[in-house]
């Protein structure tokens, strides 16, 4: 099994990219590349960027909503990119599409937080 | 007629793909399964493999886990098989399929819904001695 998780500073957001299958066997990486980006910053500005996910199950959903809360609970924001269909498909059918942040891009995840930082800096 | 494949895995997270990838193999070997039903019989045989792989885990079993897929003419039926301490799928704990604001406080139990959802029928059958889990997908009578 395909799997990379890594993490980058882009336009204010620390961006954590996942590609390959999101499932039981994955989602310890994710977890703690999560981990690691709430802490670079406080608040935590965090992109979880799914593009590269090709398969996702109840599993990855769950990492997210970890990541959603651990990053809210230190003030934060997170936002997740979901760019395939199938991908799309489990969140929807989780009822998750229309509690979360989702984006159809990084570059439309990339605008500044609506906490008011994010600047660049 | 019937056409089976019988697969056993290790109760390890590391062949949840491989369980995922013999099941849609098998279901492309019918033409008339549509690509987007293969993905969801992906993900509910990933979710019944995975409960599979953690009940083994918790039981501390190094038995495997046995995956059954029969391709019929009219659909395909998994069936996943563990030998872990069971439970009652009647009363497990759940994650709602909703969208309330509580449902982001879940991060398990997100797998039984979503398994049930996604095949057209999705029996649970366990005991203290294991559990099984049918799941069928039918073909489009429109597409035989």
């Amino acid at each position: 099994m395909y799997f990379d998780c890594h993490t980058t500073e882009q336009a204010g957001w620390t961006v954590v990219a996942v590609v390959g299958e999101l499932d039981l066997a994955s989602v310890p990486g994710v977890r703690s590349s999560v981990v690691a980006a709430a802490q670079t910053r406080q608040p935590p500005y965090v992109v979880l960027d799914l593009s590269g996910v090709e398969f996702i199950d109840s599993m990855g959903l769950g990492v997210v909503v970890g990541a959603r809360k651990r990053v809210f609970a230190l003030g934060g924001e997170l936002r997740v990119v979901v760019a395939t269909e199938r991908v799309q498909r489990v969140f929807a059918l989780s009822g998750l599409d229309t509690l979360l942040p989702l984006f159809g891009s990084l570059a439309e995840a990339l605008v500044p937080p609506t906490g008011g930082a994010g600047d660049g800096t | 007629m019937g056409r089976e494949v019988l697969l056993e895995i290790p109760a390890r997270p590391e062949y949840l793909s491989l369980a995922r990838q013999v099941v849609a193999a098998a279901a492309a070997l019918e033409p008339s399964f549509r690509a987007e039903r293969i993905d969801d019989l992906r993900v509910a045989v990933s979710e019944a493999t995975t409960n599979a792989i953690e009940s083994h885990l918790d039981r501390g079993s190094d038995e495997r886990i046995v995956i059954r897929c029969n391709l019929a003419d009219d659909r395909i039926e998994v069936e996943v098989f563990d030998r872990g301490a069971g439970f009652d799928p009647t009363t497990a704990t759940t994650a709602p399929l909703a969208e309330a604001q509580d449902r982001l406080e879940h991060e398990r139990g997100l797998g039984i819904p979503l398994m049930r959802v996604l095949a057209d029928e999705a029996e649970i059958v366990s005991d203290p001695d294991g559990t099984a889990v049918r799941l069928v997908v039918y073909i489009p009578r429109s597409h035989q």
